[in-house]
This record gives structure tokens, sequence and C-alpha cells, in this order.
């Protein structure tokens, strides 16, 4: 059914360079799949309104379908605006619906987690694609959105769950407040720091001989990875930043920055034997951290500017799937 | 103005003095039928498509699965304005949707909302309602948030009108082609909620049947080949499901509704109900529920009763029209009527479907209106429908599930619908009852006879006749072993003023009896034992 919040969204969501981090999600879910040993992945998604990832996921074979839709093991969404909630939900029959955001799902900013964060989780790959700010904390002291993040950490670790993380925000200072970006400075600090990691300064330094990262995006891309790194290892996980991505879609207005996290638990089953998970991690972390300065990203605009072949193919999922 | 006509009419009667006052409705009326007018939550639902059909839309997605948070209905029909949705929504019964006409402008359906009281009934299963529409050719949406649930208590005070809900509506821009309505239900009532999940089937450990990821042509073959009874066997979801599929104007089954094993019988009436299935489907309704496209769940005969004879079956088709009406209205009809020799299975396919502007009112009627004749043996066989494509909209209640039994519509219906059972249909029955009784009794007796001989040879090794004969002996069963035979002295006194099946099992302990005793050869004890021992091998015999 056309509408004006549907050709408005696919402004955002379907552009080519969307679909280039798409076949990315696609390759990693895959991955996922066969480390969890699952025959379908269970995804959550804050999806587009005519639920692109979940539909190319579908044709990749990674999500159970079944002769009416969606198996709700394998699908489940959070929208909180009506209109985008109803349209996602009509695309997705059998798949299981959230009428709320994220955070409101897992219940951030309170104690306990919601009934249906209870119910539906855990899941294998989450993707968290974020249209609006990640880093505005209103009145609290930490944001909702990162809070709403520690908290999928919390309930993964709950169920010892391994999962793959797709994160994306938009890299526009002005939407994150001052607060957020200053909780995003502080665990920058920290490593330039530690002792732990002198290699990190040194790279650092390296890279930025000002000691400062004056792009806003390239800010983003160091520290977003870092605070989900911290978060991950104080629940016992092993995160691993395993791509980042930087990108303008074709009719948007907009910088985006995209990440996938590996998102390996490593708490002790039953909670005997083995190696004490704190030591394992302790063990993981400069490197992991190290990781996001020297770590290549991925400037879509200017992959597609320099292969265009590449462009190409992934116009070409965008009208398969349309 | 009504404290007014309240001054106005106060009453001041004085002897011998006449004093003309009216009858009025009360406010609080409105308030009173927002709790509730239908039997079943499911209605309501029914109505919020109902109104996407008047919309002419040709496709309605619901969704509710799997979590029953919220319930929605989305149609690409003509949409509204926030002015039509004021005198839609906001006022209760002042529908406008026949001021142009009885026909839709696009698909020219008929238009079934008349009162336009539909809507007041979503209070009953939701505390939340979210409307998003465009009308076609406006080039913005408006969104209006229904908030019932602060209304829902009852304020026993007097007033003009009644508010039953808080309405937050916002303006928002929209392409000039998009056309559609958005209904989200949320804070679904806790036992709408518990009806679509079952909770108190499951709590008391019954098992029920249930489809998931199935296409209802699926369902429709799975109800039919366990013998699922549609109103207790399933759960609470898919029993709206079906119902909603019996009720709103969906096509039927592609084989649906009667499917003839061969195409030279009943040629014509094949022919008149193809025509008006092809008046259905031509309607241009589809809804996908839950990602199961809906359609009427009508496929007769089941598969286990497809018989190989014509005779087996009946199948009627009828159009008629009354003018007689005093008050010079009229009633046009046109329908169908099937029969088979045996009950119809699955049930919700017994009974007679009775629908105005194509919607059923009520389902279907396993009473045929209050049948009044001593042939209810004969109603599980037959399946009707009725369609009625002029009058009888009168004589529906305001819940749309039944009839005042005394409007001459409704009583012209049913007189109409009972001759045509008791003069045409149920004849037919009775002779096919009748055919198929004796011949169960020719196959029992046949049966009967086989197990005797069976057990004789057992215990003689000899084969044996059995002889029936009408007059009477010392005796009333005797056993000459060297003729190879069994005479049954069926004048004896032993098989007088008894019904036949005690006749029947009299002459077979008798044969027992008989045996024993010529094994027995005259000792007492013997005979007591064999007697009691071909009892137990009759029984196991038999089985």
């Amino acid at each position: 059914m056309n509408s004006y919040i549907g050709s408005e969204d696919d402004k955002v969501y379907n552009t080519s360079e969307k679909w280039f981090v798409r076949e990315k999600w696609a390759h990693y879910a895959l991955i996922r799949k066969d480390r969890n040993k699952r025959e379908f992945i269970r995804l959550l998604t804050l999806t587009s309104i005519k639920a692109y990832d979940i539909i190319f996921l579908s044709k990749k074979g990674l999500i159970q379908t079944t002769d009416t839709g969606y198996s709700p093991e394998s699908v489940a969404f959070c929208e909180k605006n009506p209109e985008r909630y109803t349209r996602i939900y009509n695309c997705l029959p059998g798949a299981r619906g959230y009428q709320g955001t994220f955070e409101e799902f897992v219940g951030a900013g309170n104690i306990g987690f919601t009934d249906r964060a209870k119910k539906w989780f855990p899941f294998d790959v989450i993707n968290l694609d974020f249209s609006g700010p990640m880093f505005r904390h209103e009145d609290s002291n930490t944001s909702k959105v990162m809070d709403a993040i520690l908290k999928m950490f919390m309930i993964q670790e709950f169920t010892k769950q391994s999962f793959t993380l797709f994160l994306s925000v938009p890299a526009v200072k002005k939407w994150d407040d001052e607060t957020g970006r200053k909780q995003l400075s502080d665990c920058l600090s920290v490593n330039l720091t530690s002792q732990e990691t002198t290699k990190f300064k040194e790279a650092f330094e390296q890279k930025y001989p000002s000691k400062q990262i004056n792009s806003y995006y390239q800010f983003l891309l160091v520290t977003v990875p870092k605070i989900i790194i911290k978060y991950g290892q104080s629940k016992n996980f092993d995160v691993d930043c395993l791509d980042r991505f930087t990108y303008i879609g074709e009719n948007a207005q907009t910088k985006m920055v995209s990440f996938i996290f590996d998102c390996e638990y490593k708490g002790l089953p039953n909670g005997y034997g083995g190696e004490n998970p704190a030591s394992v991690l302790a063990k993981v972390y400069p490197d992991r951290v190290l990781k996001t300065i020297t770590q290549n990203y991925i400037d879509i605009n200017r992959v597609f500017e320099e292969q265009s072949e590449i462009k190409k193919k992934c116009m070409e999922y965008k009208k398969q799937v349309a | 103005m009504a404290k007014d006509k309240e001054k106005e009419e106060a009453l001041k009667l004085q002897i011998g003095q006449e004093q003309i006052v009216h009858m009025k409705v009360a406010a609080q009326i409105i308030q009173h039928l927002s709790k509730g007018i239908y039997s079943n939550p499911a209605n309501c639902i029914k109505e919020l498509i109902n109104n996407s059909f008047d919309a002419d839309a040709s496709k309605i997605i619901v969704r509710a699965k799997p979590e029953f948070d919220t319930f929605s209905i989305t149609d690409d029909g003509d949409g509204m304005n926030y002015v039509d949705f004021s005198s839609r929504f906001l006022w209760i019964s002042r529908s406008d949707k026949r001021d142009k006409g009885e026909n839709t402008k696009k698909f020219k359906r008929p238009i079934i909302g008349k009162i336009g009281i539909g809507f007041i009934s979503v209070s009953e299963i939701c505390d939340k309602m979210t409307v998003i529409s465009s009308k076609r050719g406006e080039k913005f949406k408006f969104q209006a948030e229904i908030d019932f649930g602060k209304f829902k208590k009852t304020v026993h005070q007097k007033k003009d009108f009644y508010e039953i809900s808080e309405v937050k509506l916002t303006n928002l821009e929209e392409k000039g082609d998009a056309h559609y309505t958005i209904i989200l239900l949320n804070g679904l009532t806790k036992d709408f909620k518990e009806l679509l999940e079952d909770k108190d089937i499951h709590e008391a450990g019954i098992k029920i049947a249930t489809f998931e990821g199935r296409k209802f042509e699926g369902i429709i073959a799975e109800i039919e080949k366990r013998y699922l009874d549609t109103s207790k066997d399933i759960g609470g979801y898919w029993r709206l499901m079906l119902d909603v599929a019996n009720t709103v104007p969906v096509p039927y089954l592609k084989e649906g509704p009667v499917k003839i094993k061969n195409p030279s019988w009943f040629k014509e009436e094949s022919k008149s109900i193809n025509n008006l299935k092809k008046s259905v489907n031509k309607l241009g309704f589809l809804v996908d529920f839950d990602g199961v496209i809906i359609k009427k769940p009508i496929l007769l005969p089941g598969e286990k009763d497809i018989f190989n004879n014509k005779e087996s079956y009946d199948l009627y088709y009828f159009e008629e029209e009354f003018n007689d009406f005093p008050d010079g209205s009229k009633l046009k009809l046109r329908g169908y009527i099937y029969n088979q020799e045996r009950q119809i299975f699955p049930p919700h396919l017994r009974g007679i479907v009775i629908r105005i502007k194509n919607t059923s009112i009520g389902g279907s009627d396993p009473d045929f209106l209050s049948y009044p004749y001593a042939e209810k043996l004969f109603l599980p066989w037959v399946f009707g429908e009725i369609y009625i494509d002029k009058g009888l909209e009168d004589a529906m209640n305001i819940n749309r599930s039944s009839f005042i039994i005394t409007h001459p519509h409704f009583r012209k219906l049913k007189n109409y619908l009972h001759t045509k059972l008791h003069a045409e249909v149920f004849p037919r029955c009775r002779v096919r009852y009748t055919e198929r009784k004796e011949e169960t009794e020719v196959t029992e007796k046949k049966s009967r006879e086989e197990n005797i001989k069976g057990y004789l040879k057992d215990i003689f090794n000899k084969n044996f006749q059995i002889k029936p004969l009408d007059k009477t002996g010392k005796f009333p069963v005797d056993i000459d072993i060297e003729k190879k035979e069994v005479l049954v002295f069926k004048g004896h006194p032993v098989f007088k003023k008894r019904k036949k099946k005690e006749k029947d099992l009299l002459e077979e302990v008798l044969i027992l009896f008989e045996t024993s005793y010529h094994n027995a050869k005259g000792d007492l004890g013997k005979l007591k034992d064999y007697f009691i021992n071909s009892l137990s091998e009759w029984a196991n015999l038999k089985k």
C-alpha cells in the first residue's frame, strides 16, 4: 500500500549503500548460525517498513519461514510508531512484534526485564539499526539506548548465548548531547591513560598526532566499539568488532556509521571448572581495543566510486527484494 | 434544549383532561451500549472488516499472532479524512455511509453498514485504538488516538450526551495517490487476550487443535480429516478466524461450496450455484489474516462422504421474490440447499446461513430458524446458504447476529425455508433413510448368520444351515447334527411380544444353549460349564 512514510523510509533503508551493509550482515549471520549450531537464526531487529533485512536474510535461508509467513522463534522486531509498526507487521505475518522502542522492550531505565524480553530472548543475531540519536540522556546519567544495550548483554548473559550484533547509528554530532559525547570521550581517555593498553595509546597517537579526532563519524568509529567492548566484557562476553562502515545513502542526508560485533559468551557453563572468564577476557581486551584504531573501516561511498560493479551488485539486491 | 422539552412535557394531569407527551431515549443508553452489544468479541473484528469492505478495499491485512499484544487491520480502501472520521467515529449512530446510495462507488458493492454503531463495540475488546487514514486524492492523512480506558467506569449522572472515549487527532503529510486506513488496537482486554490464547482450555489440560503456518485450504482439510468440531475442538483464535471467514464477504474456496463428483449430476443446480459463487468472488475482497488468505470455509461433501451414487445427495437451488407485504416492501432471495445421506462433518457445515449484503447473520444455524416438524433427525444432514438481495435488513437485531422473530420478512423467510425442507428436502431424506435402514438390516442379518455358522463349525466341525420357521416347535431352537441344520421356530411363545433386536439376541443365546446341551450329553454340571464358556467365546467371536 503506497504511502508517504513508506517512500521516506525507502530513502533511508533502500539505498545501494544499505544493501552493501546488508550483504555483510547476511555473511556474518550465516557464520553465527553455524557457530551456534542452529538450523535458522533467531533475529531481533529494528527494521525498515518493508522489512528488507528480514526478507533478505530469509532469501538467504537464514530465517525460518512457514507456508503463511515467518516463524515467531526466528523473527522479532520493535517499533514504536503505530503506522510503521503496523506496516512492518503487515510484511511479517507470524513474526513477533513489539510496539515500543528497543529501550522499552528490554526495560531500559527500570529494574529487571520486561515480560516480552524475558520470553523472547535469547537471540543469535541482534540488528540495532538506529535512525535516530543513540547518545541522548535527557534527565538520566546514561543514555536510554546505551542502558538498553547493556541490558541486552545482561539478558544474553543470563541465557549464556553468544551472538552477533549489528549496530548502525547516525553520525550527527548535534543529535547526540554533551553528556553522551562526554561518555564516549571518557571511554577513549581511559584507554589512553591505562597501563593495560599502552599499545592503544601508541597507535592512537600515531594515527592522530594532534591527539584529537576531528570528524564526528571517525570519533564514533573508534568510541562506539570501545564502549560496546566494555559493556560486553562486563557481562562476560568477548566482543570483537569484525567490521566497520561509514556511508551516506544516495537519497539521504545523514552520515551513518555501522558496526558488526562478534559477542562470544565466555562465562563458565554451570559455574564450575575451566579458566575464570575475567582472566580470559582480560587477556584479549588489549587486542580488542587496539583493533578499534588499527582496523581499517570501509567507506562505502568511496568503494562505489572506485568499484562501480559493486554498486551495480547492490542495486541488484534492491531489485530482487522489491 | 433537552431541559426545555422536559419542562414543556412536565406532567400536569387533571381529572378529565388529556395531555400528550412523548417517549424519549436517555443518553445513558449509549453508555450501556458501549459496554457491549455483541455476545462474541469476534463480532467487533467482523464489524471493522466490514467497514473496509464498505470503503471499497480490495485487500485487508489483519495481524494479531503470535503474541496478541495488538490487533491491527489495514485496508487499501478509500480512506477517510478527519471530517469523515468525525461523522463516522466521533458520533455513534450517525453513519453517513448510505447517504450517497446503497452501493459503493468503485466496486458497486452493496453497503453493509447502516446504523453506525459497530465501532462502539471496539471498546469491549481494547483500551486504546489508533486510526490512521488517508482519503483517496487528498495529500494528507490523519491520526486519531482513541483512549477508551478511563471512560469504562459507569458514571451515574444524567447528561444530554455521553463521552465514551478521549480522542487525540493529528494531521500529517501524505502522498496524493495514497489511500488506506490502519486500525491498531492496543491494550487488548485481559478476557479477549485470554480467549485468543485459550488460557482456560490450557489450564484445564484439554488438548485442542492448532494450525500454525498452514494455508486456509490446509486448515479446512485438517478439520475435515480429523472430524474436528470447530465449536470446541479448536482454539479461540482459530475459531475467530473461521468465524470471520464465514461472515465477511470473502470468496469461496476454489472447489467450494459444493464439489460434485460427477459433472453430469445436478447440472442445472451446479451451474446456478457457480453463478452465485462468481457473484461473491466478483466482489474482489481479499482478507489476509496473519498470512492466511481466508475464504468461506464451506466445502461439501467431505472427503469421507464422496459417494459413487448420485442418489446419496440432493442439491436444490432457488430464487424467490415476495411482494405481498402490507407496507409494500419486498423480500428477494437466492440460495441453495445441500443434503447427503448421513450427518455432515465437520459440524459447522450443518445448518443454514443467512447472508444480508453478503454478510452472514450469526453464522450457521443448525436449527434452521427453529424448524418445527418432527424431522430433526435429518437436520444434521443438511447445509444451505440464503443470500438476501432485498429486504430483511430491518429484521436484524442491533448485534447483527440474530433476527427479530416477529418481523414480517423474517417470518416469510422462515416459512419459505421450512416449507422447502418439509415438502422437498426431507421426504427425500426419509426415503433414503428407510432404504439405508433396510440395507443395514440385511447386512446385519447376514453377518449374524455367518458368525453363528462359524461358531457351530468350530464346535461340531460341520457346515450348518440355519432354517427360520414361522411355526412353533417343542423348543424354540433345535439342532439336528445329522442333517447339519439349526431350526429356529419363530412362532414359539418365547419370541412373542419382543422387539426385533431382543428376538435376535435370544435366538443367538438359545443356539448357544442347544449347542452346550448337545455337547454335555445329559451331564448337568457340564451343561452349565459349556454354556457359560460358550457365552464368553460367543462374545469374542462377535468382536
